[in-house]
């Protein structure tokens, strides 16, 4: 019997012979020797306490490689069956004497062969803690134990998804709603309770059990329901589709969905209305499915739940940095598809040949886009506010903090705008809806991320204090949201948000021109294949 | 109404289209014909103000194509060959959406609406949702986009490619309404019949030139003046085949064991004096006469550049 069946083989094949591997390989093993290295000792004093420190080191060591297997396992498996949908093949691999079950089994046994191979290429950097002592060998199988499971449930969560939606980055952004917060469960009682969690086996063994019982129960709801759309392929939305799937998707008109989608008009376009922006927000988000926008505020309001002692504790900045990371991770795939969806479904040149002004488009599709990412964040605001309203009743602190919540309103308004335009800017330069998708997350870990590892590189190498080097993380809403809210209005504290809030309209403004300038390179100008 | 002047298109090493001069008058339906790859779809786009120009330029309704693209685009009904419906609208919506675009006064849009379903027969399915439509019906449902804003010339890209004989004959039969109508229409394809009995002229372009252009007549007179005459010998085939190779208008001899097949350029009287040459020679004949050279095997042979 052949253990690798032949969907695995071509999928795996496919995955190895891209860039995209060799990069996430290269990344993911410069990320762990960057950590390692962080957490090496400078001076050489440190053999008399070296168990206290190869402890410390591996624990680094173990965050990174469990956070970013969990990072990198929905990127290859969220696209295992929306890419077959939007290329249309999935009807033809049913089709095939291949059972339901084997290709959701080689769809898992593809993602997982990469990610076994990442997880393997890292124990030349393991080799180089162990011998520092403290860490035993069964705690190092302990965690690639750990590990190969979290990548096969991340991995199983992702293909799950692909079932479910019918476009990649969809599935990808609920995927990582799921994995994200599971990650963080896990790295918390790795981080709480290492001594338990990799050296005696008391949280591998409970976790692998748990974890491999999730895999077999979503590959069974995968199996069946990939079987289930062959034999009934989903039918598009219309109205009686609506009325039976009611709490499961977006209602038009009703509140409040109907921030989303409002109610259609019988009348049409009123003369003075952007048809761009009257198509986007009556008819495109309806069309494409609006299982992924009810999935995600549902997950979201869900994970809000847990900052909320926070507003109420005085540590607003944790609620807002949550809704910017959620919002971050939501937005570009709403946005991401500006233009190059409208290419890719082959009505752009329907579009670009009526007397519509480039900017005229530009303008509709960013206004309907904006206000997606800005009634998403609308939600978890008014969730704010009515924790904050209680706030106030119950102590008089929270008055002093009131300049804050507007700050914070206007940073988080201001990360909107940038993402939105961020994701239409990679949507016209990429052409392609997911890598618009994929270009705008790398380029918000750039803007958003980077700069705090900057701070820290600069902090140990320049030996300035960590608040002169402040200025760095300006590009960065988290940078105002990081500083201590206790040590009230100060002018660095101040110049800081006030630089962020110019920084991030600078980029906007720079986004806007470009896109506006720029809307004829979706054109196929240099493509011989579209000649007839 | 449509001048295209000494256009060229070029990608990278690749011309496209090479020093296209074409004219196009008012009320002709202009049918576009050539293999894929010709440069068809290419010269469609530029008229479109889809695609720059390498060089050349185009005259459209009185409006240069590089000048004014505005009011070309104000002037045409483009559609494409590929096209996609919006998810999520209903027909009437669709045609909604693309007349708001071409900014006609909500209150008379309705009106213009239901003119446009009504002549492509769409009034049954205004509440339908587009991306429920068969591949038919979005061809109509395209071209009632197309005629929305009622634009005086249509540019067509291969409207019926892909569809079953009978929603050809439809669009056919939309087409030859549209030319009632007094609309100019640019419409391509790569089926010369398709095209020969709807157009009152054709242009034949191969390899991004265009070899022969003119009334629908006169091209298929001229494609099908070269005529292809089959000799069935008895014995003595080489011998008849080297009095065939040196007989002047006589082109192509093939060979096929004791029949062989050639193309001739010339009257009956000549065709005549081959038959009286070859007996003289000795061969002996049992067969001689002319094939019927069909509309599509004629068309091959133009654009393989047998035919000048």
């Amino acid at each position: 019997m052949n253990i690798v069946n032949p969907i695995a083989r071509r999928e795996l094949i496919d995955i190895l012979k891209g860039d995209r591997s060799s990069w996430c390989l290269f990344v993911y093993i410069l990320v762990l020797s960057g950590a390692v290295y962080g957490a090496w000792p400078k001076t050489i004093e440190f053999l008399s306490v070296a168990d206290r420190i190869a402890r410390e080191i591996f624990s680094y060591f173990a965050f990174f490689q469990i956070l970013l297997v969990s990072l990198l396992a929905p990127a290859f498996s969220a696209g295992s069956f929306t890419r077959e949908k939007e290329e249309e093949t999935l009807e033809l691999l049913l089709a095939s004497p291949i059972s339901s079950f084997s290709i959701v089994v080689g769809k898992l046994q593809s993602a997982m062969g990469f990610l076994l191979l990442v997880i393997v290429s890292s124990l030349p950097v393991a080799a180089v803690i162990l011998p520092l002592g403290g860490v035993g060998l069964d705690e190092l199988v302990n965690l690639y134990a750990i590990l190969t499971v979290m990548a096969l449930v991340s991995a199983t969560i992702g293909l799950t998804c692909s079932s479910y939606f019918h476009r990649t980055h969809s599935a990808l952004v609920v995927s990582y709603l799921f994995v994200l917060p599971l990650t963080g469960i896990v790295l918390g009682l790795s981080r709480g309770f290492p001594q338990r969690f990799f050296a005696d086996g008391g949280g591998a063994l409970p976790f692998a059990v748990v974890g491999l019982l999730a895999v077999a129960w979503m590959a069974n709801v995968v199996s069946r329901r990939t079987c289930r759309e062959s034999l009934d392929p989903p039918k598009p939305a219309g109205d009686e589709d609506l009325s039976e799937q009611r709490g499961l998707v977006l209602t038009p008109g009703e509140f409040p969905d109907s921030l989303f989608l409002p109610e259609k008009s019988a009348q049409g376009i009123k003369d003075h209305d952007n048809p761009v922006f009257q198509k986007e927000v009556r008819s495109e988000l309806l069309g494409s499915g609006t299982l992924f926008m009810r999935t995600v505020i549902q997950i979201g309001v869900i994970l809000s739940i847990f900052f909320i002692p926070s507003i109420v504790s005085g540590r607003t900045d944790h609620f807002f940095s949550f809704v910017i990371v959620v919002m971050c991770l939501v937005s570009p795939s709403l946005s991401s598809g500006m233009f190059s969806q409208e290419r890719e479904r082959h009505t752009l040149e329907l579009l670009l040949t009526t007397t519509l002004t480039s900017r005229e488009i530009l303008r509709g599709k960013l206004k309907a886009l904006m206000r997606y990412s800005l009634v998403f964040v609308g939600f978890f605001i008014c969730t704010h506010m009515v924790a904050y309203a209680f706030s106030l009743r119950s102590t008089s602190a929270a008055w002093s903090s009131i300049h804050h919540v507007l700050t914070y309103l206007i940073l988080t308004f201001s990360t909107v705008a940038v993402v939105t335009l961020m994701a239409g800017f990679f949507s016209v330069l990429t052409m392609s809806t997911f890598r618009a998708t994929v270009a705008t997350y790398v380029a918000l870990l750039v803007l958003y991320v980077g700069p705090f590892i900057l701070h820290k590189l600069l902090v140990i190498y320049t030996r300035l204090s960590e608040s002169t080097l402040l200025w760095v993380t300006v590009t960065s809403p988290f940078g105002p949201l990081i500083l201590d809210p206790g040590t009230g209005l100060t002018f660095g504290r101040l110049c800081l948000w006030h630089g962020t809030v110019i920084v991030s309209a600078l980029i906007c403004i720079g986004l806007y021109r470009y896109l506006a300038r720029n809307l004829d390179r979706l054109l196929p100008q240099e493509e011989r294949g579209t000649m007839g | 109404m449509i001048q295209i002047t000494n256009f060229t298109k070029q990608y990278g090493d690749f011309t496209a289209v090479d020093s296209l001069n074409l004219t196009i008058e008012r009320g002709d339906v202009f049918g576009f014909i050539g293999p894929n790859g010709a440069g068809k779809t290419t010269t469609m786009k530029f008229l479109a103000t889809l695609i720059k120009p390498t060089s050349g330029d185009a005259l459209i309704n009185g409006h240069r194509v590089s000048e004014k693209p505005e009011e070309v685009k104000r002037s045409i009904g483009y559609m494409p060959d590929t096209f996609g419906v919006y998810q999520g609208m209903k027909v009437w919506e669709y045609l909604d959406f693309f007349g708001a675009a071409y900014r006609i006064p909500a209150s008379a849009r309705k009106s213009v609406i239901d003119e446009s379903l009504k002549l492509l027969d769409l009034e049954k399915i205004r509440d339908e949702y587009v991306n429920n439509l068969s591949r038919g019906v979005k061809q109509r449902l395209c071209l009632a986009k197309t005629l929305i804003h009622n634009p005086p010339v249509l540019i067509l890209d291969e409207p019926a490619s892909g569809l079953d004989p009978r929603a050809r004959i439809y669009i056919k039969g939309i087409l030859t309404e549209l030319r009632k109508m007094g609309k100019t229409i640019l419409i391509s394809s790569h089926i010369l019949s398709e095209l020969a009995d709807c157009c009152n002229k054709v242009g034949i372009i191969e390899r991004g030139k265009l070899l022969a252009s003119g009334p629908v007549d006169r091209i298929l007179k001229m494609i099908r003046s070269s005529r292809k005459v089959r000799l069935i010998v008895l014995e003595k085939e080489a011998l008849a085949r080297s009095v065939l190779a040196d007989t002047p208008g006589v082109k192509g001899v093939a060979a096929d064991g004791l029949e062989l097949e050639f193309d001739f350029d010339g009257d009956d009287e000549q065709l005549a004096s081959i038959l009286t040459r070859v007996v003289t020679e000795g061969v002996r004949v049992t067969g001689f006469r002319e094939v019927e050279v069909s509309l599509e095997e004629a068309f091959l042979r133009i654009t393989r550049g047998e035919i000048q």
